[in-house]
């Protein structure tokens, strides 16, 4: 059953630290962020940061950043490439799942909320745990299969065919999508969730693959495939603008005319 | 040893696009309509073997306050009504892109409110 609260070691205390900005700063704007600390034994909490926007990059990450480098070190949070291909940075920001990387300061007026990727165990801080996400990723087996013998060069496709993987392969798994689901957040265990199935239609549609049958065998299930229930936050809130609740209503369609 | 991992906040502090309460309204709605047929088929019993309790419903139902429990009744069977007709628009995934969702979603609402205000003006006329 779903649980629609927090567990008492989840609730957030409202008593977080306060770093105000420095008081020559002119363009002062103020960063509420989730902090989580496993050795101290308490519960999460807020933390209240004032950045001067003057002095500062243009991007969430970039305050991030900032407050890490010059206010607080202890702040923790993942992040590589910023410029949106690596997808590490992924979290919350002002109630919507995306990319700190491309998420402009400019985009907000007011406070800033800054959380960890939603319904998702904390590790510390920003940074979760994206093991299972993982597995989920792993369980639709991302890879070709084809049982023909391995061919002498690459395996040709109609230029039509490729197309039908554009909007598919460019997802850098951020988790941004299947953490924005609800049906994720209750069944985190037994949903795929929009990320994994996104990859499950993307080998289902590529005209090399050969384990139609198989992999749709493996899809149909209550749980796997079916608690998609058409929300759309996936498509809504994913940062490469992809529409995994396209994808999964592709092979829900392909499960259904298989039948018939 | 460290304390077990905290979930993060999730409903707390997501802000749900339109497109999600819609979801969640058409999943209240079917539940309600079916708390109201079960009352429905109550009130159809009365009719055949209670007219006392019957003409007490009638009259509950004709006070103002129970026209407003009809309109609420009726928008929720309209709005569950076209919201569905969507489902199974998408399930032939059609109207799946961001824009085609944000022009459903109003077209639901428009067509839910009309399809209520259509049948109580014809109620009233």
């Amino acid at each position: 059953m779903a649980q629609f609260t927090l567990p008492a070691n989840a609730v957030v205390r409202k008593d977080g630290h306060r770093y105000p900005a420095p008081s020559d700063a002119e363009n002062v704007r103020s960063f509420q962020v989730y902090r989580y600390e496993p050795d101290e034994g308490e519960n999460p909490r807020l933390d209240h940061y004032e950045v001067d926007l003057d002095q500062c990059g243009p991007m969430i990450l970039d305050v991030l950043i900032k407050i890490k480098n010059e206010v607080d070190p202890t702040l923790s949070f993942r992040r590589s490439c910023r410029e949106g291909i690596c997808g590490s940075c992924s979290m919350n920001i002002n109630g919507r799942n995306t990319l700190a990387c491309t998420c402009g300061v400019d985009q907000f007026k007011g406070d800033i909320r800054i959380y960890p990727l939603p319904h998702m165990p904390v590790v510390r801080d920003l940074v979760t745990d994206l093991s299972g996400f993982y597995r989920q990723y792993a369980a639709v087996e991302p890879w070709l299969k084809n049982g023909a013998d391995e061919p002498e060069r690459e395996r040709l496709q109609q230029k039509e065919d490729r197309a039908r993987l554009d909007g598919l392969e460019e997802c850098i798994l951020c988790a941004c999508c299947s953490t924005s689901c609800p049906s994720y957040w209750w069944n985190p265990d037994k949903y795929l969730g929009p990320a994994a199935l996104l990859q499950a239609w993307r080998w289902l549609a590529d005209s090399r693959d050969q384990a139609t049958d198989e992999r749709l065998e493996s899809l149909e299930d209550a749980f796997k495939l079916y608690r998609c229930h058409t929300i759309m936050n996936c498509t809504q809130t994913c940062p490469k603008g992809l529409n995994p609740a396209r994808a999964i209503a592709e092979i829900k369609k392909m499960v259904a005319l298989r039948k018939s | 040893m460290l304390p077990e991992h905290p979930v993060s906040p999730h409903l707390q502090i997501y802000r749900l696009p339109l497109a999600a309460v819609l979801s969640i309204s058409h999943r209240i709605t079917g539940v309600l309509l079916t708390a109201a047929a079960v009352a429905l088929a109550f009130l159809v019993a009365a009719a055949a073997y209670a007219p006392a309790l019957w003409q007490i419903a009638m009259a509950g139902l004709q006070h103002p306050l129970g026209q407003v429990v009809l309109i609420a009744w009726t928008f929720a069977l309209a709005f569950h009504l076209c919201t569905g007709i969507r489902h199974l628009v998408w399930d032939a995934c059609i109207g799946l892109s961001m824009p085609a969702v944000q022009a459903s979603n109003w077209l639901v609402l428009a067509g839910s409110t009309t399809l209520t205000a259509a049948v109580w003006v014809w109620i009233w006329a």
